[in-house]
């Protein structure tokens, strides 16, 4: 086989790796709050979801063949060039993808996408490779949006449902919005799988039309959609416990009424935003929503400590994930300087399996999971020393040590001694 | 002047969001207000039906659900209009792109 193909695969294999990673950091955004609320069994939410996922990814035949042409000024590259820049790209993405799961943070998929291919772009053409202005436009202005929007809709609902269902019965209510939950939440899922899935169905494309495989006016083949909506239904599946956690407990202690305020803006929002030219990210969505109807609720509390962990993890995003896109392209390229691009690929994809199976293994240390998803919220007080839980944990208490090593809390800018790490009880 | 434009989008966002994402949701929960019957506050600060809605609310609130559930299809159908179109030659509302 020439070398070329096997880059293309590498690449096309890692894009499916990052739209895994997709599905499972954005089952929260539809899921967390029908599994806090008790609505769904945990299993059955990511379950429900992930079929919706499946189904939305084929429903949609508008295919994102932009995905590239937003980002790269496709003028200044192609080839297996322009295949090792999407290929670093998707690495950046992936690789902060999988940091913010392993913190709960619920950041943006396609911000992760994007900020890698920046990266690698700066790193393989230089600034005036990427597209800036459109960017901007189609990137940074909604980023900033949605979470306003999203919050200010929420909010209404929220207040108007309370005020309405004030003298409803307690056993009525309770089954008015189990329905109320699932189905605003399916929608959601539904919206996702539309939207989320077709942005790796672009990638591979890009890269397909990179190595002459394929006309660039030619129609997504029927094996990319299958394989992408495949991929993103079996992350959905899985479920970023760590990230439904942080959005269905940490943020806003959530009841059934406001799980459906929150979805129902959430459905609304993305399923009508790109009509209306501004595509709004289904995580920025989510999370505004989720704030908002703590502020619609009387007496509700939103964790302003754990809403802002989140901002910061936004902004940082875009250029976190760019600084890996290019670091990872430089490695690519000196090793491509001494051996040959193929053996370059190799080695970044080495690196990638490397860096996923280490911060797995942080993550199951403590583990989050179906099982203690739900448990009680306990916030670290400030003072509290970090108590370091490296070896072997006690299977009863697993879940008191900290969450991720200091290390990772400074890579994002927190101090490790002011609250960036949950600690978890078993009450 | 793009920065602007796209300022401007968020006027249709926003209103369509809260007519879908907070009427909508407002609608169900008058939906449930109706059909509710007679409540009591009961002492622990829970709340109890005393009577169940008499056919006449019954109606009117299995109606408001039915405009939601309406609403929700025509979401979906929506979403999936380009699919049908391209599959089956249904082209819903006529907004599919050809």
């Amino acid at each position: 086989m020439a070398p070329e193909l096997i880059i293309l695969a590498i690449v096309i294999v890692t894009a499916l790796v990052f739209d895994f990673t997709n599905g499972f950091h954005d089952t929260g955004n539809a899921m967390a709050t029908s599994i806090a609320t008790g609505a769904l069994k945990p299993k059955v939410a990511v379950a429900l979801s992930a079929i919706l996922n499946l189904v939305g990814a084929f429903l949609s035949i508008e295919v994102a063949k932009t995905v590239g042409k937003e980002v790269v000024n496709l003028n200044l590259t192609s080839g297996s060039d322009l295949m090792i820049i999407v290929f670093t790209g998707l690495v950046g993405g992936i690789t902060w993808n999988l940091l913010t799961w392993l913190l709960g943070l619920p950041s943006s998929s396609s911000h992760a996408l994007f900020g890698g291919l920046i990266g690698a772009t700066i790193a393989g053409l230089g600034l005036s490779g990427v597209l800036w202005t459109s960017i901007v436009a189609k990137v940074i202005i909604p980023a900033v949006a949605a979470p306003l929007v999203a919050g200010i809709i929420s909010t209404v609902g929220t207040a108007l449902i309370y005020r309405f269902t004030r003298s409803v019965g307690d056993e009525q209510k309770e089954r008015g919005f189990r329905w109320g939950q699932v189905g605003t939440a399916s929608l959601v899922s539904l919206a996702h799988g539309t939207n989320d899935a077709q942005k790796t169905m672009g990638v591979i494309f890009l890269a397909l039309v990179a190595s002459s495989s394929i006309d660039p006016s030619a129609d997504i083949p029927f094996w990319v959609k299958l394989t992408c909506a495949a991929a993103i239904a079996l992350g959905t599946y899985l479920g970023g416990w760590r990230i439904i956690r942080t959005l269905g407990k940490g943020l806003v202690e959530i009841e059934s009424p406001q799980g459906m305020a929150a979805e129902g803006a959430s459905a609304a929002i993305i399923l009508t935003s790109s009509h209306f030219g501004m595509a709004l990210s289904t995580t920025h969505v989510a999370t505004g929503s989720i704030l908002g109807t703590g502020l619609g609720r009387k007496g509700a509390e939103v964790r302003w400590g754990v809403a802002g962990r989140m901002v910061v993890a936004w902004i940082i995003t875009i250029p976190a994930a760019a600084l890996v896109g290019a670091v990872t392209w430089f490695i690519g390229h000196m090793v491509a300087m001494v051996s040959n691009e193929l053996v370059g690929a190799l080695v970044i994809f080495a690196l990638l399996v490397v860096l996923a199976g280490y911060m797995w293994h942080r993550s199951r240390q403590a583990p989050v999971t179906h099982d203690n998803v739900n448990d009680q919220w306990v916030e670290e007080e400030p003072e509290t020393p970090v108590v370091e839980q490296t070896e072997t944990p006690d299977q009863d208490n697993a879940l008191t040590g900290t969450m991720v090593h200091a290390k990772v809390g400074e890579i994002i800018g927190h101090d490790s001694r002011a609250g960036a790490h949950k600690h978890f009880s078993n009450q | 002047m793009n920065f602007l434009h796209l300022l401007s989008n968020l006027v249709p966002v926003t209103i369509a969001g809260l007519l879908l994402g907070a009427g909508l949701p407002a609608l169900f929960a008058l939906g449930m207000r109706i059909s509710a019957g007679q409540t009591q506050r009961t002492e622990d600060g829970g709340v109890i039906q005393v009577r169940p809605p008499s056919t006449a609310m019954r109606a009117i609130g299995g109606l408001i659900f039915a405009i939601i559930l309406v609403a929700i299809v025509m979401g979906i159908l929506w979403i999936a209009k380009d699919f049908l179109f391209h599959m089956t030659g249904f082209n819903f509302l006529g907004l599919a792109k050809k």
